[in-house]
């Protein structure tokens, strides 16, 4: 079962839940890629998510590269207190655009 | 069912009657002698004939030995006890049709054998109809001269007759099946009360030592195997390990046999070459022939880490060094119960363990399958063995026994396992907040991280130090389980300290060492995905340092982190 992905506002909303761990994050990658192949600019909704590794940091690096060489917008939004530390520890609070 | 009664001037017996009566009879599951002669009485009387008997099958129908016995009979002269060969007479033609027979005059019917002439008793006529369910045959029910109508019978008396007889048939077949059903039941509890006293007799669990350890799990019902540990005087510790050849009741008398005489001998032999030669002599004096006993005997010394042991057949005790090499010592001797050995005694072996530990086995082990089907072998016993060799040894008898039988497991075979451990026992330390063995796989993360956040918290590590560390944690088990075991699966075993304001966790695992300047984290201005979590182990903790493995583990890397502010004590 992969995460949902919701098209609205001209823009592809992937809704991420849980612990995106090593267990959960090749279906995060598998949603994300879909996402960014629908051409329209991504917005990943972070608000459920409980728990982050580098896993699931790894997973969306790859989909905002992928996004950025198809000169698409990658977004991530409702980033909770958790998951910004990972990205901060990552410095990646800066390459990510955060709404 | 019935034949219209004929003409009216005699309606005959009421028949329905009758059969109301017998039917009730018959649905009664046990069936008695006395209650068969009522049944018998009743059909005389109501058909108004002579005599009435009952004769049922004995042995196999096709079998030409096979006889019909008459069971019970009633009127004048009793015939119980009549054998007649099963092709033979009105009886025998009427089981083999398989149909009631009518014979209205015993004088127009080629068939009939008169009775002998001691009897004194003339047969005119008679109705004979068969036992039978869905052509299985169990007897017939015969009823000789009717004492009205010239003592001729008809086909109307003839009908009923079958008719009851239908009923019968299948009264008889439940009663035998209820029979069957509580004999078995019976023997199923003998059975499981033998287990239940086997299992009070032989030793489950070792006696608490620091150094031999076994542990047996039963296959379903009563076990051949054993296994016992008795300290000594003066610090040493007698062991045994043994397979009783076959199963059931007679394998389990003869296990708890032989540990009895082990206990008793073990006392005062010091050698076990003999104690075993005088296991095996009692034995052969009682066991039946064609069973034997393979066992191990030994003797462990903890000065000095010697072992000295004894083999009658056995599948060889293996030594795994303190390198992790294994070393197998074959029987020289047959097994127990076959021939007394050379010189009345087994050839010893003695073995200094020197940091290692030796291995006492039974088939259950090694022929326990694999996930994918495949027999599990010495190999695979053998690196089960090392994947728990930093336990100590009831841990690790236990650790390996589960591993062979996961949880409900149905055990073709019993598993019996014992360690004799060559090393000083670690000192038990009170700090130890958690010592586990996790499957390295993706899908056991999310246990771990649980386990450590809250054993942390526990501790009295600040709630942000502990989400640190959980993170740290799960970035190295997914080291272990990407790049160690590259996916392949393995072991990890994660223990969790409490030291002064601080907590380590250590996490050993079996795979390949790591060399360590491969896990540098990598430069944090190159975007791109992998590669972190090296990088978070470190950044997330207050120490990281890679330790020398155990024997035969792979790598040991320790991480701490301080309890952080509020915490402390």
């Amino acid at each position: 079962m992969s995460f949902r992905i919701s098209q609205e506002q001209g823009a592809a909303t992937v809704f991420l839940t849980g612990d995106i761990d090593l267990e959960n994050s090749p279906r995060a990658r598998q949603t994300l890629l879909a996402a960014v192949e629908m051409g329209l600019p991504v917005v990943v909704d972070m608000g459920e998510v409980s728990y982050m590794d580098s896993s699931g940091i790894a997973s969306l690096i790859e989909a905002f590269q992928k996004a950025k060489s198809a000169g698409r917008e990658f977004s991530l939004t409702r980033v909770g207190g958790t998951v910004h530390k990972v990205l901060a520890l990552a410095r990646l609070d800066k390459v990510f655009r955060i709404n | 069912m019935l034949p219209v009664t004929p003409s009216g001037a005699h309606a005959g017996p009421d028949y329905l009657s009758l059969f109301a009566e017998l039917l009730e009879d018959f649905a009664s599951l046990d069936i008695e002698v006395s209650m068969v002669q009522r049944a018998l009485s009743r059909i005389a009387e109501v058909m108004n004939a002579e005599s009435a008997s009952l004769f049922l099958l004995e042995g196999v129908w096709d079998d030409p030995q096979a006889r019909l016995v008459c069971q019970a009979c009633v009127g004048p002269s009793d015939i119980t006890g009549l054998s007649l060969p099963v092709g033979s007479g009105i009886v025998g033609r009427t089981v083999q049709r398989d149909e009631a027979q009518l014979v209205a005059d015993t004088r127009a019917d080629p068939d009939f054998v008169p009775p002998s002439a001691q009897l004194n008793y003339t047969v005119r006529s008679i109705i004979c109809a068969p036992l039978s369910v869905k052509g299985q045959r169990l007897g017939a029910v015969e009823v000789i001269n009717r004492r009205d109508c010239d003592n001729l019978f008809n086909q109307r008396d003839c009908e009923a007759l079958a008719t009851l007889a239908n009923a019968a048939a299948l009264a008889l077949v439940n009663a035998r099946l209820t029979q069957e059903h509580v004999q078995q039941a019976r023997t199923r509890r003998e059975l499981e009360l033998a287990a239940s006293v086997q299992r009070a007799l032989l030793p489950r669990e070792s006696a608490d030592n620091d150094y031999v350890r076994g542990i047996n799990l039963p296959a379903r019902g009563v076990s051949g195997d054993f296994f016992d540990v008795l300290p000594l005087a003066g610090g040493r510790i007698a062991f045994a390990l043994a397979d009783v050849s076959g199963k059931g009741m007679n394998a389990a008398l003869v296990a708890v046999k032989a540990a009895t005489l082990f206990r008793s001998y073990a006392k005062e032999m010091r050698k076990p070459g003999k104690l075993l030669a005088r296991i095996g002599q009692e034995l052969m004096e009682t066991m039946a022939q064609g069973m034997f006993v393979t066992m191990v005997v030994g003797i462990f010394d903890p000065r000095g880490y010697t072992v000295r042991f004894a083999n009658a057949g056995h599948e060889p005790p293996v030594w795994r060094d303190r390198e992790g090499r294994f070393h197998a010592y074959e029987a020289e001797e047959p097994p127990l119960g076959i021939i007394a050995p050379a010189g009345g005694q087994y050839p010893e072996t003695t073995l200094k363990l020197d940091g290692g530990s030796l291995y006492l086995y039974t088939d259950g082990c090694t022929e326990s399958r694999l996930p994918d089907g495949r027999m599990r072998g010495a190999e695979g016993l053998h690196t089960l063995i090392s994947q728990y060799a930093s336990l100590a040894p009831a841990e690790r008898v236990h650790a390996v026994a589960d591993a062979l039988a996961p949880d409900g497991a149905d055990l073709r075979d019993d598993i019996t396992l014992l360690v004799v451990e060559g090393r000083a026992p670690r000192r038990q330390r009170r700090d130890l907040l958690l010592q586990q063995s996790f499957p390295a796989e993706a899908s056991q993360l999310k246990v771990i991280r649980h386990l450590v956040g809250d054993i942390a918290a526990r501790a009295g590590m600040a709630a942000e130090a502990a989400s640190d560390l959980v993170l740290a944690v799960d970035e190295a088990c997914q080291n272990i389980i990407r790049h160690g075991y590259k996916g392949l699966g393995g072991r990890i075993e994660l223990s969790m300290r409490r030291g002064t304001g601080r907590v380590t966790v250590e996490l050993v695992d079996f795979a390949p060492p790591v060399k360590q300047d491969e896990c540098k984290g990598r430069p944090l201005d190159e975007v791109r995905p992998g590669g972190l979590g090296t990088y978070f182990m470190s950044a997330l903790t207050d120490g990281l340092r890679y330790l020398r493995p155990p024997r035969g583990a792979g790598n040991r890397l320790a991480l701490v982190k301080k309890l952080g502010k509020g915490g402390g004590e």
